[in-house]
């Protein structure tokens, strides 16, 4: 079975910036191999909104994007390629951390393997479910030596967890439905 | 059945019914149909080509647009680490300001 991957918002932006090979980052390779179908990645419109404002929004990132990069249309596109967009709702997990719990219920509900992250906290848990939590250069070496990483047993499952929701229709201009498996194109063509 | 733009409609009665016959017509005349449950479409019956060539376009648009970001960040000078570091930075604060509770 593929892996099952749930890339964390600050992957997503990291990634929305892919130099050369020989500079690129562990987040930008897990997206590139993504993309060649080597894993699968999940998403939830939470991780979108949060990518996608953090591009357009935060001060660094609007002065530093590149004309014609259109966050949106690039995050979807990606997404299209290599994974599904899938929306989850459940119960409070990290009491004082409440903020990321929308990150562990896509992992749970979406039965991810990884939960690629950055932030402390969740690294914190090393595992939440069946997902191991890694920071990207980790995910990568364990990908590349399977052995390292052992599955988590069936038993440790909690019962009472997230629960997947319909997911409202796309608005997006290059979406892949995770229902029905089509991407519609952007009318306009590339920006 | 109705025919619309985009496939023809069916239900999963319809599928379970004649799914070999819409096999067929998706392998052979390249059909497409979308299945719907009380008026919600719910997936698409579409040909394997059309599938893997919509996810290569969409792989080769997303790295057209990763190269296009990095080359212009390489221009300004700014170095991946610098990126990657104001990228996990800028998530967290916006996490904190945002975030869903």
């Amino acid at each position: 079975m593929a892996l099952r991957l749930v890339l964390d918002s600050m992957i997503w932006v990291q990634a929305a910036c892919a130099p050369s090979l020989g500079r690129r980052g562990p987040s930008a390779e897990i997206v590139r191999l993504a993309c060649d179908r080597q894993f699968e990645v999940l998403a939830s419109p939470f991780i979108r909104a949060e990518v996608l404002g953090v591009l357009r929004e935060e001060p660094y990132f609007t002065r530093k994007l590149a004309v014609g990069f259109d966050p949106e249309a690039w995050f979807d596109a990606t997404l299209a390629a290599c994974g599904e967009l899938i929306e989850v709702t459940g119960p409070p997990v990290l009491q004082a951390h409440a903020k990321d719990d929308p990150i562990l219920w896509l992992a749970a509900a979406g039965g991810a393997s990884h939960l690629v992250t950055w932030e402390e906290r969740l690294l914190h848990l090393e595992r939440y479910r069946f997902a191991h939590v890694v920071t990207p250069p980790a995910f990568l070496a364990a990908w590349r030596d399977p052995a390292a990483h052992e599955p988590l047993p069936e038993w440790k499952v909690l019962r009472r967890g997230p629960t997947l929701r319909p997911r409202p229709a796309p608005r997006s201009r290059l979406v892949k439905s995770s229902a029905s498996g089509a991407v519609t194109a952007p009318a306009g063509g590339s920006t | 059945m109705t025919t619309r733009l985009d496939g023809t409609v069916i239900t999963p009665m319809d599928l379970r019914a004649h799914a070999g016959e819409f096999l067929d017509r998706v392998r052979l005349q390249h059909d497409t149909f979308i299945i719907e449950r009380r008026g919600t479409p719910m997936a698409a019956l579409v040909p394997i080509e059309r599938l893997r060539m919509m996810r290569e376009t969409a792989a080769q648009y997303s790295r057209l647009m990763s190269q296009l970001q990095g080359d212009f960040l390489e221009k300004q000078g700014v170095t991946p680490e610098e990126w990657d570091r104001e990228a996990t930075g800028a998530v967290k604060a916006y996490r904190a300001r945002h975030g869903s509770k």
